[in-house]
């Protein structure tokens, strides 16, 4: 007792956030008298001043003791610390020993039966809850309920409805329920789910026909929604119908289920008359009533069922006008198309009508004369459009979907400019910090950027020229720059970017996101393909977050799984791991556990092989071999059927697109069809199939093994060491390589084959990143030591060439990859013939204009001095590069003349466009912060139009940076 | 009925874990906090039903509350923890119907006395928000996000608390520490 009594500050600072003083208090007790609590104690004060393996240490050491050293509390304590530093199994041998020492101790038991839950050991929680439920006769809790939970957690998701498990929770339930032990509503959606999964909604509705049990569900429409369902199940219709009334009528009138269930049952009468005008009544009452006529319910149910119901030859005039009349009351409203597009797709089935009914809105927008109103509308009527198939060739010519773009994104700009101007007036004529500096709402007109991007895209698939994707991101950097939360810019600039292998501005985008937590499953497929294709540094970010993701969630769902027992939230148990297993089976945490094995071999591999003079490339045996055998086997498996049950978790619904039905989804074929993408990698979600997702995983695992056995089971020589050194980190270490070959293969077995200049191509592609890839690995600060240019350019030369001799040497071995393709070594003379042709045309064409790069600080002015080019001159070296600055030329000669002299004055990045003389450049130079940044922060102030061209401008550079990289 | 007479057309529906792959039309929102598992997984084991999800038509997510309910005797309350609507389907009454769905929980699942819900004191567009839904500041609290910026304690008082006492606003602004609950 004075032990526990002398505990309290030890407690305190514990839970004061101290561990530092709690560790002074335990030190000197302990010199005074040791005893096991304060061991105890002290481990978990070190594992929160982060000593956790010294924690671990002394735990363990305690852990071994036998009683009474051992007394309840010592062995409650170390299950608390276990549990805390995430040792589950520990944890659970303290628990099982606490409750052996004394079965009657129904805390204990309890505490028990948390840990097997934490540590997800269902088959030992089920055998102890059993014990539990026949040990104590008056229980402090259900142990039969929990029992019945735990059984439920055994069946699988997809069980059939016969499933035996499934029988026998149901009829635990049943018991529970007769026994009156049913007490809320927790325990009776449980039940409920059981009987759905089971098909027994006539059972269900037996249940709930106490009206006590059904009040358990206290919001009535939540019950209401509930009985009409079951009703709408076992085919009463009447009864349903009733309900589905009374829930619009007494409690929610625009609640959508209620009126797609209510005409669900009309259509199941068969289309009675006085059913139809019964219904009828009832939606013109709300439409007519002052307090329901804003509601978007009654008159969308009103074109539902005008669309199921059966018609005899009268065409389609009578949902069509209740179309265009949904469109007058709801036009200016975001969701409008959301909400028609399922109709109009169903009931304008000729290219006639939907033109038709395209221009008649177009019409209706011009009769709005509220300026901003008018704006709604027609952004309304655009998103129509668009998704009804009229901004395509059959509707329109190229010169009039241009103009239309064009419109599109100025009629944005004046609203967008005018809206900010008002916000910056509103703001400063309000008190300081009253009024927030962005107020995240997304301005009127947004989504006629998006469309216009869309055409702008549609154009470069049909022309192939790069200028329409340069004009599309120029339009996105503008408006973003005007509306600075609307994600769905961001979005789009993302996708654009990273499959241009602009990473930096991608992973720019992807953090000003904020994407995190469980976005990282769902979304960062968008740019990580390509990070690890383009720039494995900017990637590593994201997979790091990745795996920190994935670390936390086994632990947090599980323990959750025991919060929902001990706080009788018994509907959510399923739900909770439901979830675990979703994230367990990422395809995302399985290739990202497998990618950044690659990362560590190559980032934090000792020598770098392409870097001439560089260390006995023996020195790379024994990290590698640690590598491969601190490598768990199930991160490297590339059994099919393990491959096969990953779950793809994206969310590809994020991105607006208001597709046409006849277009692919547009990002499959940013991917597919165009010639700056052809690398089929960075599809993903956006159009790969699984298929194709399992093959390039599974080529990459194979890989690593090839590589970890070469490494375990042989002891290579130091020339055959070199190739396999060179192997990594220039072709098999960069996943595209991997990637082709797997879409190969698919394409093999399903006899579905591209062209093959597509595939040649990317090939080609694939070698330039490899040599990228290097570049930028040994760019980084904590690479392998930074180069002087030359000796890189060497480096790379040399690499194509060993590229060349590896080639040849796969293709001698059996059995390996990369005999999948026989053409590379041709296609490598391809890329050295193209590397000399574009660093002399780069040359040729830049020299005469550039600015003498200032040799220090102090040359500034002189830079600075240096004439502009004049602007026709200009236009002539944008057109080189395959730009051209449509209707924009008035902003040329200023802007570009503004862009020379910032960046002179900044220095780094001209230095891309400089002449070049390798005696004078380092590698350090590709380091420079983005041109962006640059160009952006010096003409932040300049008006839109300069912005707009500004934005090309800053592209041309970008795209000189990479070319410059690939080809310099 | 309380007069929900505006177009949100919705299908109202509990808030499933599903739901967190594919809430991300509402969740990139800058204004919308994306959470730790921990959080969702936090009110979902204590208050299973005070998370719903405003599902569109074609099953797009277009908005969701999160709530709790905390406090002794009679200051046992309902408290808003987040409401939030996806851009495309704001200007429809969406917020105002996800906040009686919470008022309603309030009421007749917890039987509480009143509904309350913290906001930043510059974000000037939700504090006239709430004031239309009948919410009014019950209190100041000082620097209460992140040290930098007050929060207002907006409060809207049930049925149970028959003479609205808990609404009476505090002469003075409270420190966070002052906080009850």
């Amino acid at each position: 007792q004075d032990m526990a009594a002398r505990l309290v500050p030890i407690y305190e600072a514990l839970d004061g956030g101290q561990p530092k003083q709690a560790l002074k208090l335990i030190t000197n007790m302990m010199k005074k008298k040791p005893a096991s609590i304060l061991t105890v104690l002290k481990a978990l004060a070190l594992h929160r001043l982060g000593s956790t393996d010294e924690a671990l240490a002394l735990c363990d050491q305690i852990s071994s003791a036998q009683p009474p050293e051992m007394d309840e509390t010592v062995l409650r304590t170390l299950n608390l610390v276990y549990k805390q530093m995430g040792k589950n199994e520990q944890a659970t041998n303290m628990a099982e020993r606490a409750w052996e020492n004394d079965q009657r101790n129904e805390e204990a038991a309890i505490q028990l039966f948390y840990s097997y839950a934490r540590e997800g050991n269902l088959a030992k929680q089920q055998q102890h809850v059993m014990k539990m439920s026949k040990l104590y006769l008056r229980p402090r809790e259900d142990y039969v309920l929990w029992a019945a939970l735990t059984i439920l957690l055994q069946v699988p998701s997809d069980a059939p409805p016969t499933h035996p498990m499934l029988g026998l929770t149901s009829k635990m339930f049943e018991k529970i329920a007769a026994e009156g032990r049913m007490k809320d509503s927790e325990i009776l959606l449980v039940y409920l789910d059981i009987l759905e999964r089971m098909n027994k909604p006539q059972e269900a509705l037996r249940i709930l026909s106490s009206s006590d049990v059904a009040n358990m569900i206290k919001l009535p429409f939540e019950r209401l929604k509930t009985l009409a369902h079951l009703h709408e199940r076992v085919e009463q219709w009447d009864e349903a119908i009733k309900l589905y009334r009374q829930l619009l009528t007494d409690h929610e009138p625009d609640e959508w289920d209620a009126y797609k269930g209510y005409i669900a049952c009309i259509q199941k009468k068969g289309f009675l008359a006085q059913d139809v005008e019964e219904l009828m009544k009832l939606l013109k009452g709300f439409q007519t009533d002052q307090k329901t006529c804003l509601c978007r319910g009654p008159f969308l149910a009103e074109i539902e069922l005008e669309s199921i119901k059966p018609r005899e030859g009268e065409g389609n005039q009578a949902i069509v006008s209740l179309m265009l009349q949904y469109f007058d009351r709801f036009g200016a409203k975001g969701c409008c198309v959301y909400d028609l597009k399922p109709y109009m797709l169903r009931h304008l089935d000729t290219d006639q009508a939907r033109a038709q009914f395209g221009e008649t809105l177009l019409e209706k927008t011009r009769g709005v004369s509220d300026s901003e109103k008018n704006l709604r509308y027609y952004t309304s009527c655009i998103q129509i459009q668009r998704v009804l198939g009229m901004h395509t060739a059959s509707h329109m010519t190229d010169a009039a979907l241009l103009s239309l773009a064009n419109d599109l994104v100025n009629k944005f700009i004046a609203s967008a400019e005018e809206a900010v101007k008002k916000a910056k007036q509103h703001r400063e004529a309000a008190p300081k910090g009253s009024v927030a500096e962005d107020d995240g709402e997304r301005l009127v007109g947004s989504d006629l950027v998006l469309v216009a991007v869309h055409i702008l895209l549609e154009m470069h698939f049909k022309s192939t020229s790069e200028q329409y994707v340069y004009q599309a991101i120029a339009i996105l950097e503008l408006s973003l720059v005007l509306s600075p939360s609307n994600f769905q810019f961001k979005l789009h600039l993302l996708v654009l970017y990273a499959r241009l292998g602009h990473i930096r501005r991608a992973s720019d985008l992807f953090q000003s996101l904020s994407i995190r937590n469980i976005q990282l499953d769902t979304l960062s497929h968008i740019v990580l393909d390509d990070a690890l294709r383009y720039s494995p540094p900017h990637a590593r970010p994201i997979t790091d977050t990745i795996l920190h993701f994935h670390k936390q969630n086994v632990d947090q769902t599980l323990e959750s799984v025991a919060q929902c027992f001990s706080h009788h939230a018994y509907s959510r148990i399923e739900d909770i791991s439901r979830l675990k297993k979703r994230l367990q089976s990422s395809h995302t945490y399985a290739s990202t556990l497998t990618e950044t094995l690659f990362f560590n071999m190559i980032l934090y591999a000792p020598t770098a092989p392409l870097i001439p003079d560089e260390p006995d490339p023996n020195d790379l045996l024994p990290f590698i071999k640690q590598l491969a055998s601190n490598t768990k086997t199930d991160v490297i498996d590339a059994k099919y059927d393990v491959l096969r049950a990953l779950q793809l978790n994206e969310d590809v619904e994020s991105i607006d697109t208001w597709q046409p039905e006849t277009e692919q989804p547009i990002l499959t074929r940013l991917i597919a069809e165009a010639p700056m993408c052809q690398c089929t990698t960075s599809v993903r979600a956006y159009g790969r199939t699984k298929e194709e997702q399992v093959e390039i995983l599974r080529l990459r695992r194979l890989t690593l093994q090839f590589v970890f056995d070469a490494f375990i089971a042989s002891s290579p020589k130091a020339d055959e060491l070199r190739d396999i050194l060179l192997c990594i980190n220039d072709v098999l270490a960069i996943p595209s390589v991997s990637a082709s070959m797997g879409v190969l293969k698919v394409e093999e077995q399903t006899g579905r084959t591209q062209s093959f200049d597509a595939i040649r191509w990317n090939t080609v592609r694939h070698v330039f990143e490899a040599i990228i890839t290097v570049l930028e690995l040994c760019a980084e600060p904590n690479g392998p030591a930074v180069q002087t240019l030359p000796g890189k350019l060497a480096a790379v030369h040399k690499g194509c060439e060993d590229m060349l001799g590896l080639i040849k040497g796969m293709l001698a071995q059996k059995d390996h990859a990369f005999i999948a393709i026989p053409a590379f070594f041709s296609l490598v003379a391809e890329v050295m013939f193209y590397v000399h042709a574009m660093m002399k045309k780069a040359h040729d064409i830049l020299c005469p204009y550039v600015p003498a790069q200032p040799s220090s600080r102090k040359g500034k002015k002189a830079a600075a001095a240096a004439k502009p080019p004049p602007a026709s001159e200009l236009q002539k070296v944008l057109a080189a590069f395959g730009v051209q600055m449509v209707g924009l030329s008035e902003s040329i000669s200023l802007v570009l003349n503004g862009v020379l002299t910032s960046c002179t004055v900044s220095s780094p990045p001209l230095v891309l466009l400089a002449p070049f003389d390798p005696a004078q450049t380092s590698i350090d130079h590709l380091k420079q912060p983005r041109v962006a940044t640059l160009i952006g922060d010096a003409l932040s102030q300049t008006q839109t139009g300069h912005v707009l061209a500004l934005q090309q401008v800053r592209l041309v550079l970008t795209a000189r940076i990479l070319a410059f990289k690939v080809f310099g | 009925n309380k007069s929900r007479g505006r177009g949100t057309m919705t299908s109202l529906r509990r808030f499933r874990c599903d739901d967190l792959f594919k809430y991300n039309n509402i969740n990139l929102d800058p204004f919308t906090e994306t959470f730790q598992l921990n959080f969702y997984f936090h009110y979902m084991s204590q208050w299973p039903d005070f998370l719903f999800m405003a599902e569109s038509p074609d099953k797009r997510p277009m908005g969701y509350v999160i709530g709790k309910a905390e406090g002794k005797d009679e200051l046992w309350h309902g408290h808003v923890t987040a409401v939030t609507v996806a851009p495309e389907y704001r200007r429809i009454g969406l917020a105002d119907r996800l906040m009686h769905l919470l008022e309603d929980i309030s009421e007749q699942s917890y039987n509480g006395y009143f509904v309350d819900l913290f906001v930043r004191q510059s974000n000037s567009i939700a504090i006239g928000m709430y004031h239309k839904f009948g919410y009014t500041v019950y209190r100041t609290v000082l620097d209460y996000y992140s040290g930098e910026e007050n929060a207002l304690d907006m409060r809207k008082a049930l049925p149970r608390d028959k003479l609205k006492k808990s609404i009476i606003p505090l002469k003075h602004p409270v420190t966070a520490a002052d906080i009850e609950w």
